[in-house]
């Protein structure tokens, strides 16, 4: 229920009074999930999966929580510094405790890494086949522990028309399997997003669907 | 049983109070132990200090109406005496209303809103009807786009758009926003008659009725709709008139937020009250009907101008209840100008007038007393003209002709009256003045005295004559003026009480009459006066260019910057041309650059082009670029449709103390007369509104 409508129904005060949102009952956001091990990935290069990661451990550092990004991809970018600690691919980890780890890695790397997963985050571009994905995933999924993976929308621009018909196509087709809301696209980011770009604030609020109990507690 | 015999104790308590002879000094005591008396009950904030409040404030007034006829009036026919009995006569014509006004306000209904069915299935169909005849697309689209926006399965919300115009454009603009476009041949009856004509080429159980400036939210239907389904001899709910733009006088004032606007009392504490008895009226807009009670009584009332009333009246005369929901779900355009106003007011006074004459509440079958004295102060407020025009010149009589049309001591009349003056003062201000400041309802009655003293005395003697709606809409408004048009009854009344009160203090001067008499008098003309000032400032119009009012709406959105960067950003105020911005970081913006506004409410994400037209006090304000139809969906619902849209609108009013009020008035309408001394005193351009075929 979105907030005008939360407004109304404190105002009205009147207990048993319910209201049906038809604006937002076909994306309900989903359970919340504590998730400790957060595989970020993506079958595509480019479609942002080390960035992703960076700016959501950064989101989360800035939580106060411990957060470190492990890089299981040779191939793989090393992550902009931030508030959280960068394991390079092969790296022995630092000694030390940490609240959130996030694996950096491609889909078609090895399957274990995404088995032990709580939570797999899968970054796709508006546009990207998304039956190809389903597919690969489908090959992957018997032997996973947690539930099944989520898919972040990075590089929306509403203003193209195509990927407005994109992101409503992938609402109704995934649920509550799609996180929101869409990364918007933000020119020349190559590190963390700008503090008060959309891309920033939408970081956030993922962070907050992914790890409610943890980003709540300041 | 106990109520009735708590009342007839109370009637008897009052009679006794009312009767009692006196001697003056005695009076002088009685008064004041009843004024501390109220001031220590109104100490105490509940219904039931407020109900004895006004029990003593009848008691007052029912004392000082009683020694005024008993012991002031001279039954000779003497100029004196002829005199006398016409301001005696304006006296009980406010008595009444006073009686009748505390009736309808003094318990107003707090009516909740009932949940629907759970099952969606059981939802009924509901018809929309957008009426128009020759208001501007522009205003239309808005209502028309919200409409289909609001929350209901969408195959059972069936949006209609009357064109009583028939314009070709307003055809295609039904068409691509995919809600039915309905004509009929001829303009009968005007707005009833295109209500009625849709009523017949539809078949929903259920009838919401917007005009056409009236946008609803989203939420309206969930709203109203329960108690219809939980009543079945409900036949309407109504909801306030909300009005996002200025009215005249608190644009011309600049009065909003601290002073309530005009329409706050009607709905904030009026129709709340009427409710209580069963009594609220149909206003035309922002309600729904069942199709049902509407067929029994004939569809929309066609007697008279004032068709939503009326059809209200019909309703309950045949049993059926009404409801008023105190939510705003709707908000519309106030009229542009004093004149405007006038005119609309002129048109709703004709009407009751033509309903207290054609229909009246008082005989007939169907109502009970408690309705019919609700529908007698809704009728009889709008005969308010003549009785107002007395007043305002009453005090000549002494000052300038040295009549004595109050045939007692001065003193005596400042010890019955003025305790009357007082308590009836303080007990509105209590209980209304939360939605109308103490005074203002007389800067409004003054307006409108001289525009609505012949109409409603015209249509009460012969109800079916023609139209008076001579005093056309005004046009827009570039600068500011003076409308010396409208003003110059008041500024013939004002020169009259300033020679009242001159000719005052001649006499003064002179020795001639006494020091009592010419106090009295002269404070009088001096009220009369600030009341006319203020009413004059009224009319000292301000520019407001149709189309760019703004909402104060803070909404999160986005601004998409042409190289590609995004910056988060606030709305400080949204509109239908544009917006202004606070942004989380400052934008080095090149003036007029291409952006892309997005405003994330409850629909999806529709960016909108705009171009930056200049920075001011830290925002950012942009002016939207030639939006597409779902463009324009997007804004109109982010503007208009959200639930809690209008929730918000009676912050920031000032708490009413009735003597700083008439301070306020004061100084207000000396601002306003300098200000009207300099302006220009065009009157409003000569662009007559086409005038509505009237039968």
């Amino acid at each position: 229920m979105t907030r005008d409508v939360q407004h109304l129904l404190r105002r009205l005060d009147v207990p048993r009074f319910r209201y049906r949102d038809f604006h937002v009952s076909k994306r309900e956001r989903p359970a919340p999930h504590r998730a400790l091990t957060l595989a970020v990935t993506a079958v595509a290069r480019g479609a942002g999966r080390t960035l992703i990661a960076a700016n959501l451990a950064d989101a989360l550092g800035h939580k106060r929580l411990r957060v470190s990004v492990f890089s299981l991809d040779p191939e793989s970018a090393r992550p902009p510094p931030g508030r959280y600690a960068a394991v390079a691919f092969g790296a022995a980890p630092e000694r030390r405790s940490i609240d959130v780890a996030l694996l950096d890695l491609p889909l078609q790397s090895s399957a274990a890494p995404l088995a032990d997963a709580d939570e797999v985050v899968v970054v796709v571009r508006p546009g990207e086949n998304i039956e190809v994905l389903e597919a690969a995933l489908a090959r992957l999924r018997p032997g996973w522990r947690r539930a099944p993976a989520r898919y972040l929308v990075n590089q929306f621009d509403a203003v193209v028309a195509a990927h407005r018909e994109e992101l409503r196509s992938l609402r109704g087709r995934l649920g509550s399997r799609l996180l929101e809301p869409p990364v918007h696209f933000e020119r020349g980011a190559e590190g963390l997003f700008p503090r008060e770009s959309q891309a920033a604030a939408d970081i956030a609020a993922i962070a907050r669907t992914l790890l409610p109990e943890l980003a709540d507690a300041d | 049983m106990r109520t009735e015999l708590l009342a007839l104790l109370g009637a008897l308590g009052v009679a006794l109070y009312a009767m009692t002879p006196l001697d003056l000094q005695t009076q002088f005591l009685l008064a004041a132990a009843t004024l501390a008396t109220a001031l220590l009950i109104a100490r105490n904030k509940g219904r039931l200090a407020t109900l004895t409040l006004v029990a003593i404030s009848i008691a007052v007034t029912a004392r000082y109406y009683f020694w005024r006829i008993s012991t002031t009036l001279s039954a000779d026919w003497s100029v004196d005496a002829v005199l006398g009995g016409i301001l005696l006569g304006a006296e009980l014509y406010s008595g009444a209303m006073l009686l009748l006004a505390y009736w309808q306000s003094i318990a107003p209904l707090d009516r909740k809103p009932v949940a629907l069915p759970r099952e969606l299935d059981s939802w009924p169909a509901v018809d929309v009807f957008i009426p128009t005849y020759n208001e501007p697309l522009s205003v239309v689209r808005a209502t028309v786009l919200a409409a289909t926006a609001m929350d209901w399965p969408q195959d059972r919300l069936r949006v209609h758009l009357l064109d009583d115009g028939r314009r070709e454009v307003f055809r295609d603009f039904a068409k691509e926003a995919g809600v039915n476009y309905i004509v009929r041949t001829n303009n009968a009856h005007a707005k009833a008659g295109n209500l009625n004509h849709a009523l017949q080429v539809t078949d929903a159980p259920y009838v919401a009725i917007f005009d056409c400036d009236h946008v609803p939210v989203r939420s309206f239907l969930q709203v109203t709709l329960g108690w219809l389904l939980r009543d079945e001899k409900l036949a309407l709910v109504q909801t306030p008139h909300h009005f996002y733009s200025a009215d005249p006088f608190s644009r011309n004032l600049r009065t909003l937020p601290k002073v309530p606007s005009e329409s706050e009392l009607f709905y904030g504490v009026i129709q709340p009250g009427l409710d209580t008895w069963n009594a609220t009226f149909f206003c035309g807009s922002c309600a729904v009907l069942r199709r049902e009670a509407l067929e029994e009584v004939g569809g929309i009332a066609v007697e008279t101008v004032t068709e939503d009333a009326h059809t209200a009246l019909k309703m309950h005369r045949r049993g059926w209840r009404t409801a008023y929901l105190d939510i705003p779900q709707a908000a519309g355009l106030s009229t542009e100008t004093l004149a405007a106003h006038v005119g609309q007011r002129i048109r709703w006074a004709r009407g009751m007038a033509q309903i207290f004459r054609v229909d009246n509440p008082l005989f007939g079958r169907g109502l009970k007393l408690s309705q019919r004295a609700c529908y007698l102060g809704a009728m009889l407020h709008f005969f308010s003209g003549i009785p107002r025009l007395i007043f305002l010149i009453a005090p000549v009589a002494y000052l300038v002709f040295g009549r004595h049309v109050f045939n007692a001591l001065p003193l005596a009349a400042v010890a019955y009256g003025l305790p009357h003056l007082i308590h009836s003062t303080a007990c509105n201000a209590r209980i209304h003045g939360r939605f109308r400041h103490s005074f203002w309802s007389e800067v409004y009655e003054t307006c409108l005295a001289f525009y609505i003293a012949l109409p409603t005395t015209v249509a009460l003697f012969a109800p079916k004559a023609g139209t008076f709606n001579v005093t056309a809409k005004g046009g827009r408004v570039d600068a500011p003026y003076f409308d010396a048009r409208i003003a110059s009854p008041y500024l013939a009344l004002a020169a009259i009480n300033l020679a009242a009160v001159g000719a005052g203090i001649l006499r003064l001067w002179t020795g001639r009459g006494d020091l009592d008499s010419l106090a009295i008098n002269v404070l009088w003309a001096v009220h009369n006066l600030v009341i006319l000032a203020g009413t004059l400032a009224a009319a000292c119009e301000q520019p407001q260019l149709r189309g760019t009012e703004r909402v104060a709406a803070r909404l999160p959105g986005m601004l998409r910057l042409a190289d590609g960067r995004t910056i988060r950003c606030r709305t400080v105020n949204l509109g239908r041309d544009g917006a202004a911005l606070r942004l989380m970081a400052s934008a080095h913006t090149i003036e007029r650059e291409r952006v892309w506004l997005s405003l994330f409410s409850h629909v999806d994400e529709e960016p909108l082009p705009a171009e930056v037209s200049g920075q001011s006090d830290g925002a950012l304000r942009i002016r939207f670029a030639q939006l597409s139809l779902s463009q324009e969906r997007a804004l109109v619902q982010a503007l208009f449709s959200r639930a809690d849209a209008w929730l918000s609108w009676t912050d920031g009013h000032l708490r009413d103390r009735p003597l700083r009020t008439l301070g306020s008035i004061a100084s207000l309408g000396a601002k306003g007369l300098w200000k009207a001394m300099r302006l220009p005193s065009r009157p409003a351009p000569p662009r007559l509104a086409p005038a509505r075929s009237t039968p």
